[in-house]
């Protein structure tokens, strides 16, 4: 067994094929470490002067309680470290909230992303392996058996005595470690090239996640190298295997994910920003016309501030700002629903699984913007405590702590200056660890992988021992 | 002896197994997309129509000319079906105001800007993949495969040209890759008929056959492909991973790694400074607003409510000295906003630039792709690329500036300011009597209603040509632009072609 798979490992690297296929895995190596380390390099400095800006403008804004919790907060998605693995589209998914501590708004695109290129995946790992890789996979499996037949070896090697369930074992391995090989060589380079160009910020969180994909990457491809050792055992030439694997590949790797944004786009319906719109409208005219004699009226004279219709108004304003976020919060589940959707569909596709399991671990594409999302809610609750509870410390003020949104509305609460020290600040709730301080391990993926593995090998073992190799 | 080569080819493709499979793969795919597409573009259609109904009905609903800020529309086009383009994440509603230029169009339409992280799907992305993969394994082992099996040695021996059997081969392969094309091609669009009854114009008809020209120039450019491997290499296994390498050069990675590349060389400015344009500019005109108001001493509240120019609801107390302050103001910060609009635009106009120089570079690494020759000239002429879009948004532009210089023409910003916010004319205050007519009138509409008067009591809806008409022509497909990547995809088709004529020539057969 060990002879064969040695012989197979060996056979595997002097193979044309194989070197061609290893360069140009390489390349794609490489050029990802220089695309991802100028592209980090560019999200830290948005993320970074966006916190100055903010800064800026909110230190500013001191000397007066509305102001600096009326002031409209842009809040831009720390930069993923790990993009190089799992790019997930990063640079069209919304990475900005404009955010005060009354409303939460407007989740938009903010970077240096291009929407005059078509949308094609990106270099990054899942592509790499997904993609070329299982390619390559296909090309080095599809004439494991049938190959042999047809050269004559396979009897020779039958007549040895060595037993089938071994030639498996040994073919199987040698391959695996021709793409191991590779996949290491290609990862080592990546990751010395990216930390000497300063975009690997390592920390323990960091090196699992690259851990755990570099794992479920090697699992995605075995899946697809016995498949093609499977194909090879089922059919009698290579040639017929070889286009039975190419169609498998087409479809799977190409077509699928693909297939499943259009499929899960009708599947999981949601509101279009017309309804959105159309709701909000419906919503506010709702409220508002239904007030509460005195509640429409508005002075700016500070006295009327502690009037009964000034607390009306402020009631009235409350409810409608949270229905509208509520409305808001509804269209945005809608949306991550059908995104998640989509991505559980594309996991028919073992590319489509690697990227969703890469993407989790990795905090990018939906999940990330997920865990973007949740966090800056968590800093709008944080900052509308913080506002309540300073307003309570002033005698003077009406405590009527509302906004229509981002314009000041003058004497509703207090106007106390705010030491900035004090003040929430978003970039601290990332500070920990940032993005990847809760780890989330796609264990299902891991699992699901694994039972296919097995399905595969038995499939494959049983093709083999069935096999006529005259 | 060309004919019966050719034909000879023909048969013993059909009979093989790949044609089968090659011919079900397409069709099965291609079936399954359409239906949805076709289904998927009949709702967007829908939405379009609904959302244009109420953008139309909201257009008509304006009281006074300060309310003038039509929503524009980008038609749908019926070939995003083939090619979805940049359509899906580029919007197609742009606001027309007179305090900012179009920059970008909203998207009321694709509902989930979550989703444009994962690339589109459409026939153009099967065609793409499935025609240049099945050209290549169609003619990877044309040559060299005879020659495994001794049969080219007795072809040459014949009396037949080299290069007639080389022509041969090559038109064989292309018939046959042609036939599992436009066979789903066909169908495709006999399901769009009848099915989802799709109505397709002439102009659209002449788009559909280019793109099935194109299609057939792509796969003749892989059987060309698959032919020099077959050629180069004396085996058929190397053949094909020879072949197989310079289509995941092309057909994957080229395209992916050329806009990368391009955004990592010329990287986008940050937007930052436009954010703070945008806040600091902001802040300057209020606080110029508020100097204006103390130093001319204006009173702009009547009955302790302010806001008109736009506002829906319409405060106004009648009296004279209430509508000469607010004309003085109204007349200042018009300006400053619309000189603000001018200078913001100039600092977009920068940015776009440098993402047209990004892009024209990624273009540039791309060009020797076929597959991205193919996808530029089908989305162009499906009218869903990007150079459609900003026909588009340069088209709104251009009626924004023809709004602005309509009113401009009426006087509206000077000599009739009255007019621009409150549609009354000056005569009306002229004399005593006249003056405490409407302010009785208005009064009387304030109190039979709650405490304000709304535009709509106040006032009957504009003539609707007082508004210049919109007249953008969309749909139509963009000939000019496809033009060029067609023309090189026939170049390369014909290098390829006299490169491989070439080695086969030298080629030897023992």
């Amino acid at each position: 067994m060990i002879t064969i798979m040695k012989h197979q490992l060996a056979n595997g690297l002097r193979d044309s094929k194989f070197l061609v296929m290893a360069a140009l895995v390489l390349l794609a190596f490489i050029t990802n470490s220089f695309i991802y380390a100028e592209r980090y390099q560019l999200a830290l400095d948005d993320w970074q002067e966006s916190i100055a800006t903010t800064t800026e403008q909110l230190h500013a804004r001191t000397n007066n309680l509305q102001d600096i919790s009326e002031y409209a907060q842009r809040l831009v998605k720390p930069p993923t470290v790990l993009a190089f693995i799992a790019d997930g589209g990063e640079d069209r998914l919304p990475n900005g909230i404009l955010i005060n501590a009354f409303v939460y708004r407007n989740p938009s695109v903010k970077s240096r992303g291009n929407d005059m290129f078509a949308l094609l995946p990106n270099l990054d790992w899942v592509f790499i392996v997904g993609t070329l890789m299982t390619l390559m996979a296909l090309l080095l499996s599809y004439g494991t058996i049938s190959g042999e037949k047809r050269d004559g070896t396979l009897r020779q090697l039958l007549s040895n005595p060595v037993s089938r369930a071994s030639l498996f074992t040994g073919k199987y391995l040698g391959l695996l470690m021709v793409i191991v090989v590779i996949l290491a060589v290609g990862v080592a380079v990546n990751i010395t090239l990216l930390l000497f160009l300063g975009a690997l910020p390592l920390s323990e969180q960091i090196l699992l996640a690259i851990g755990w994909s570099i794992l479920t990457s090697i699992l995605c491809i075995s899946v697809i190298l016995l498949l093609g050792m499977a194909v090879s055992s089922i059919t009698h030439r290579p040639a017929v295997s070889l286009v039975v694997l190419m169609i498998f590949w087409l479809v799977a790797i190409i077509a699928v994910p693909g297939l499943a944004k259009l499929f899960g786009e009708n599947f999981a319906s949601v509101p279009t920003p017309y309804e959105v719109r159309r709701d909000l409208t419906k919503s506010f005219e709702d409220i508002w016309y239904n007030a509460p004699e005195g509640a429409g009226s508005w002075h700016s004279n500070p006295e009327y501030a502690f009037s009964k219709p000034a607390h009306l108004r402020a009631e009235t304003v409350s409810r409608i700002i949270s229905e509208d976020q509520k409305i808001r919060d509804r269209a945005n589940d809608a949306r991550i629903r059908q995104a998640e959707t989509v991505r559980t569909l594309a996991c028919v596709s073992p590319a489509g699984m690697l990227d969703d399991a890469l993407q989790r671990l990795c905090r990018t594409g939906i999940h990330g913007y997920k865990a973007f999302h949740d966090t800056a809610k968590r800093y709008q609750r944080q900052l509308h405590g913080f506002v309540v509870a300073r307003d309570r410390l002033d005698s003077n003020s009406p405590h009527t702590v509302y906004s229509w949104g981002f314009g000041v509305t003058p004497n509703t609460f207090s106007s106390l200056p705010v030491e900035f020290g004090t003040f929430p600040r978003s970039h601290f709730l990332w500070e920990s660890g940032g993005l990847y301080s809760e780890q989330e391990v796609p264990f299902v993926h891991l699992i699901v992988f694994l039972a296919i593995n097995l399905q595969l090998a038995i499939i494959a073992f049983i093709a083999l021992a069935c096999y006529d190799p005259r | 002896m060309f004919g019966s080569l050719f034909w000879k080819e023909i048969r013993e493709h059909l009979m093989t197994f790949r044609f089968g499979a090659a011919l079900i793969t397409t069709f099965a795919l291609v079936m399954v997309s359409v239906w949805v597409l076709g289904e998927d573009f009949v709702v967007r259609n829908n939405n379009f129509n609904q959302m244009s109904d109420s953008f139309a009905q909201q257009n008509r609903e304006v009281y006074v000319p300060s309310q003038i800020s039509p929503v524009v529309l980008r038609p749908l086009s019926p070939l995003s079906i083939f090619a979805k383009g940049e359509d899906e994440h580029l919007g197609n509603a742009v606001q027309i105001s007179r305090w900012s230029v179009p920059v970008d169009a909203d998207d009321y339409l694709t509902v989930n800007d979550l989703l444009h992280s994962i690339p589109s799907f459409d026939l153009l992305t099967i065609f793409v993949f499935a025609i240049s993969l099945f050209g290549i394994l169609l003619s990877y082992d044309s040559i060299c495969g005879e020659r495994e099996r001794g049969t080219l040695k007795m072809l040459c021996s014949n009396n037949t040209k080299r290069g007639v059997i080389f022509t041969a081969k090559f038109a064989g392969g292309v018939v046959i890759l042609a036939v599992p094309f436009l066979l789903s091609l066909i169908s495709a669009l006999l399901v769009l008929q009848f099915i989802h009854g799709i109505r397709f114009i002439e102009i659209q008809w002449v788009a559909i056959s280019l793109i099935a020209l194109l299609g057939l120039l792509y796969g003749a450019l892989f059987i060309g492909l698959g032919m020099i491997c077959s050629t180069l290499a004396n085996r058929s296994s190397v053949a094909l991973a020879l072949a197989l390498l310079l289509w995941t050069l092309s057909v994957i990675l080229i395209p992916s790694a050329g806009n990368s590349l391009a955004a990592t060389i010329v990287p986008l400015e940050s937007t930052e400074g436009i954010s703070k344009f945008v806040q600091e500019s902001g802040s300057e005109i209020r606080s110029k607003m508020s100097e204006f108001i103390t130093e001319n001493n204006i009173n702009l509240s009547s009955n302790g409510s302010s806001g008109i120019g736009g506002a829906t609801p319409y405060w106004f107390d009648g009296r004279l000295e209430w509508l000469l302050d607010h004309m003085k103001y109204i007349g200042f910060y018009e300006q400053l906003y619309q000189d603000r609009a001018d200078q913001l635009w100039k600092l977009y106009q920068s940015y776009i630039a440098r993402k047209k120089e990004q892009f024209q570079l990624g273009s540039l690494f791309k060009v020797v792709s076929p597959a991205h020759l193919l996808r530029h000239s089908v989305t162009a002429l499906a009218f869903t690329d990007y150079a459609t879009h900003s026909a588009f948004l340069e088209h709104s532009r251009r009626y924004r500036q023809a709004i602005l210089d309509d009113l401009r023409n009426k006087g509206l910003f000077d000599r009739n300011i009255n007019k621009f916010f409150t549609r009354w004319e000056m005569s009306e205050f002229a004399t005593e009597e006249s003056n405490r007519r409407r302010q009785e009138e208005l009064r009387r509409k304030i109190e039979s209603t709650d405490d304000f008067v709304w535009m709509r009591d106040a006032f009957s809806v504009l003539p609707e040509d007082y508004i210049l008409p919109f007249n953008y022509q969309g749909g139509q497909p963009n000939f000019e632009a496809a033009l060029w990547p067609t023309a090189s995809l026939a170049l390369m088709i014909i290098g390829i072609f006299a490169l491989g004529f070439v080695v086969f020539i030298r080629y030897d057969v023992r």
